[in-house]
């Protein structure tokens, strides 16, 4: 860029327009080569919110010299201007681990503010060496220094300081505590309930306290939430609510048995209240909380409560349990409430009501699978599927021949539940639209007495897959694999040769059923299809074959390196499944694919080999240009604890721009220096 | 079409499915593939070669090139005194000869429309001491349309010139001015699309008792004649029938196969106790 250009550039960001400034600070990466730290910090301090934003997102890691971190360091003692400050903070966060030494010199000689502030951005920067400047801070002479020092520890997850962070809590102030008990939590701290017990006294810490006795394996902590349920603030029966769901998650089945009996036995009225007023909270969290512990309550008056809150989707299948934990007594409600619901729950409705099979609401429920919205019919469909009742074959039967255009399936799969039980009668009823039907009546007949076919069956089932239909032959050798001795396998085969591909895929799918070696032979040669579905499926297959047998291996891998991702995927997947742990220049060869999911899998099989034969593919896909083969590799090397691969993964750290592949790479090296590794 | 648009073309074919056009036949490609040109829309035979070797559809366009060269009008009960010889002594000897597993297996290689599939089935239907086997057929064709229709079974007056009324009642149903067969000859066949010199993909059928390959091996040269019977030798079970078409001999080409005069026609069979030979010159 010209010079005279710049020189524009930096005299517009004196400009008294805002938009004008805002430009300015855009273009200020392509004007210099490294950021003018004088325009940076004057646009970070901008009186615009717009600008100082801009400024701060214009930084890059490269612009990290000392003199600017001297700078933004200086900046945070601007007492005048919080706008500069507060983006000087936010620039020194992005700066991270380079900033790191001249923050501790902050955090023990600036002053309050600065020294606030400083163990702020260090909790943020999550670098370990901050660990032991930070614990020295909750010494410090002032509170809100010590309590962001507190914050701040729980930020580094190093679980090392709990017991300093427990000490501090018995020894200091209540703003102090408050942070220690954030900071306790987030490093899922199993506080003894002795200590917690003996704070109860303490109204503002009791939402945390109830929270951290969700990460107690300790039932005595039952009563004390059940208790929290009835208190008097919204926060603490929030959070008692929340530990309640936490405790019932790690709890064994018995223990979850006794949560939900002392939860219905202290079911009382006032506790139904507040659990329906936390259905209304803004956070979700607590809305699934107060979800899940009023379903333990047993009590059906809650139902039409908890139908309504399905109208949140995130809350559906929550909902769904909590009424079918709450049992049969739920359904007379739901059956009472069905034409005043809306689509969803509607929809959540008949789905218990199919599941506790319950007959008195027949009637309504025939109704409603004629609805003109598809999700309800359907789901009306299924349910009388769910309820078992005979005397519903014909209603579903003249339903999907009412439909024949376009079948619908929720029908099809309900007189395929009653085939399992009536069979006879679901033959009787629609064997005759095979021979009277519509071709897509006919597909549809033939999916349901193939869905439902049994070996005495077979007769009928090996006439249709020879049918002109592909729809129909597709049915028929679908089932043929489920129900099929080994007298199918030679049927399958010769599906293979089928002139439709989706036969030929599914025959290939039903093949994979067969542990034989005649079904191996064939899936072999089902490789060689010029349809790639067809190969897929094969591999598909062949991958589930058990142990790795070497005729077997040598035809997958001569797919690792197809063009196409989905058949290599297949092919690494195959191998994956069988253990095969042969030719490692295979695995570099397949790790170089182009498609990511193929290296993706390439990466989830690595541990069959010698770490050291192995390490080079997985610290090559560090660098890999898609983020989430390289998110793969640094949970991969956090699963194999090897050391040298840490360390290819701390030295990428600082290089890598993405930051959820970031966030994977501080958890890792976390876990690391925890002496943990997870998956 | 010049020569060497013939030869190439030609060549393509053959390369795709083994059949092979000698000069003579020259007119017949030409004839035949100006309809394709005009489908396409292409210019001329160059422009087609181009197209068949590089298009997506190519495969398609190869498949229906081998229908329409190969496929002559054909019905059921061709070449009745075949058929006779069939059911009247080679069935019974197989039927003694498989009393023990009771399984009979039969391959029509090069099936076509189905006329000849559905015409054993027939025979076999007619055979009281097969009742209650268990019976297979399997019939192949390189063309995906031939099947397709071979699948659905129905058939025109000229299919039917043929086959006795009392056949066509029994084992028909009339479908406004066409006929469909019943399922009980549908049940006995199974129908697939293979070229008979795909090696692999051929080892999914089995070993069979008799082989039709009727009017099929004319149009393969020497070579590939060649690679096909061998298949057929490695197919059939010991004392199992290949059954050529009335032109056809194995004359100057195999020695595997022994040939047996049969009251109705002359056969090929693969010897008892063969070993494990290969075809010669």
């Amino acid at each position: 860029m010209k010079e005279e250009e710049r020189q524009r550039i930096v005299a517009a960001l004196e400009s008294t327009v805002e938009e004008i400034r805002y430009q300015a600070v855009r273009r200020l990466a392509e004007a210099f080569d490294r950021l003018p730290i004088q325009q940076l910090m004057r646009a970070l301090g901008d009186e615009s919110w717009r600008v100082r934003k801009c400024a701060s997102e214009v930084f890059t890691s490269e612009d990290a010299g000392p003199e600017l971190i001297q700078a933004l360091i200086k900046a945070l003692g601007e007492e005048d201007n919080a706008g500069l400050r507060n983006s000087a903070t936010e620039v020194l966060i992005k700066i991270g681990a380079p900033a790191v030494p001249d923050l501790f010199k902050v955090l023990k000689d600036g002053d309050k503010d600065e020294r606030k502030i400083a163990a702020d951005i260090l909790g943020d920067v999550k670098d370990p060496r901050a660990l032991d400047p930070l614990l020295a801070t909750l010494k410090d002479p002032d509170e809100n220094v010590r309590a962001a020092a507190a914050e701040s520890l729980g930020m580094l997850g190093d679980a090392s300081v709990i017991e300093r962070l427990v000490e501090t809590l018995r020894d200091d102030g209540l703003v102090v505590q408050l942070s220690c008990l954030d900071a306790l939590d987030r490093l899922n701290a199993e506080v003894p309930t002795t200590i917690l017990s003996s704070f109860m006294g303490v109204g503002p810490l009791r939402p945390h306290l109830y929270r951290l006795m969700g990460n107690l394996r300790d039932k005595s902590v039952i009563p004390r939430l059940l208790e929290g349920l009835q208190a008097r603030g919204r926060g603490e029966r929030a959070a008692a609510a929340l530990a309640l769901v936490r405790q019932y998650r790690m709890a064994d089945k018995r223990i979850r048995v006794e949560i939900r009996v002392a939860v219905a036995r202290a079911a009382s009225d006032q506790v139904i209240e507040n659990l329906r007023a936390l259905l209304n909270s803004s956070v979700a969290d607590e809305r699934k909380g107060a979800v899940a512990v009023l379903g333990w309550t047993g009590r059906p008056d809650v139902v039409a409560d908890l139908i309504r809150a399905a109208s949140d989707e995130n809350l559906r299948e929550p909902v769904r349990e909590a009424i079918l934990s709450i049992g049969p007594k739920s359904t007379e409600s739901l059956a009472e409430m069905l034409d005043e619901l809306g689509r969803s729950e509607k929809v959540l409705a008949l789905d218990v009501l199919g599941h506790f099979g319950q007959p008195a609401s027949l009637s309504r429920i025939i109704d409603l699978c004629l609805s003109s919205e598809v999700e309800v019919a359907e789901a009306a469909q299924r349910s009388l599927g769910k309820i078992g009742n005979p005397s519903v074959i014909s209603t579903l039967t003249e339903l999907i021949c009412r439909e024949s255009h376009s079948p619908p399936k929720g029908a099809v799969a309900s007189l395929v539940l009653l085939g399992a039980k009536y069979h006879d009668q679901v033959v009787a009823a629609v064997k005759p639209l095979m021979d009277e039907g519509s071709p897509g009546l006919r597909i549809t007949a033939a999916e349901v007495m193939c869905g439902i076919a049994r070996k005495t069956d077979l007769d009928e089932v090996n006439r249709l897959t020879g049918d002109e239909d592909p729809e129909v032959r597709v049915a028929a050798v679908r089932s043929l694999g489920r129900v099929g001795g080994d007298e199918a396998v030679e049927k399958l085969r010769v599906a293979l040769t089928d002139e439709s591909p989706k036969v030929r895929g599914e025959a290939a799918r039903a093949l994979g059923n067969r542990e034989t070696p005649e079904a191996r032979k064939a899936l072999k040669i089902a490789l060689r299809d010029g349809d790639f579905w067809v190969v897929r499926e094969s591999l598909v297959a062949l991958g589930q074959g058990g142990a790795a047998n070497p005729e077997v291996v040598d035809s997958i891998l001569a797919f690792i390196n197809h063009s196409n991702g989905a058949v290599a995927l297949e092919a690494v997947r195959a191998l994956n499944r069988l253990g095969w742990c042969g030719d490692i220049n295979r695995v570099v060869e397949a790790s170089r694919h182009p498609d990511p999911e193929v290296v993706k899998e390439v990466l989830a099989g690595c541990e069959r080999w010698p770490v050291d034969d192995v390490r080079p593919v997985i610290i090559s896909a560090l660098s890999d240009p898609h983020w989430d083969v390289r998110v793969a590799a640094v949970r991969k090397i956090g699963a194999m604890k090897d050391p040298v691969a840490m360390q290819a993964v701390y030295e990428r750290l600082n290089l890598e721009s993405d930051d959820l592949v970031k966030e994977a790479m501080e958890q890792v090296l976390q876990m690391g220096e925890r002496g943990e590794t997870d998956g | 079409m010049n020569r060497e648009e013939f030869r190439l073309l030609r060549d393509l074919v053959y390369e795709y499915c083994g059949i092979f056009f000698q000069d003579e036949v020259k007119y017949l490609l030409e004839r035949r593939l100006n309809a394709r040109l005009r489908e396409h829309t292409l210019k001329s035979f160059n422009e087609y070669y181009r197209y068949l070797r590089y298009s997506p559809s190519r495969s398609r366009e190869l498949e229906e090139i081998v229908e329409l060269l190969t496929t002559n009008e054909t019905y059921f009960f061709r070449e009745e005194y075949q058929l006779k010889a069939f059911s009247e002594e080679i069935l019974p000897e197989i039927v003694k000869q498989n009393k023990g597993s009771k399984r009979l297996r039969i391959w029509s290689a090069g099936c076509s429309t189905g006329e000849e599939a559905y015409t054993i089935a027939i025979l076999l239907r007619e055979t009281p001491e097969l009742y209650d086997w268990d019976v297979e057929i399997f019939a192949n064709d390189i063309s995906r349309k031939v099947i397709q229709r071979a699948r659905k079974g129905v058939y025109g007056r000229s299919s039917f010139r043929s086959i006795g009324d009392a056949f066509h009642a029994k084992y028909f149903r009339p479908q406004g001015e066409q006929y469909v067969v019943t399922d009980e000859l549908r049940s006995l066949v199974s129908f697939g699309q293979l070229n008979l010199l795909d090696d692999e993909m051929l080892q999914l059928i089995g070993k069979v008792d008799v082989i039709f390959c009727r009017n099929v091996l004319i149009y393969f040269d020497r070579p590939a004649r060649l690679r096909v019977l061998s298949t057929f030798y490695d197919k059939l079970n010991q004392r199992g029938y290949l059954l050529l078409g009335h032109s056809e001999s194995l004359m100057n080409v195999s020695t595997d196969f022994e040939l047996v005069h049969l009251k109705n026609d002359l056969v090929y069979r693969k010897p008892s106790a063969a070993g494990e030979g290969r075809l010669d010159q």
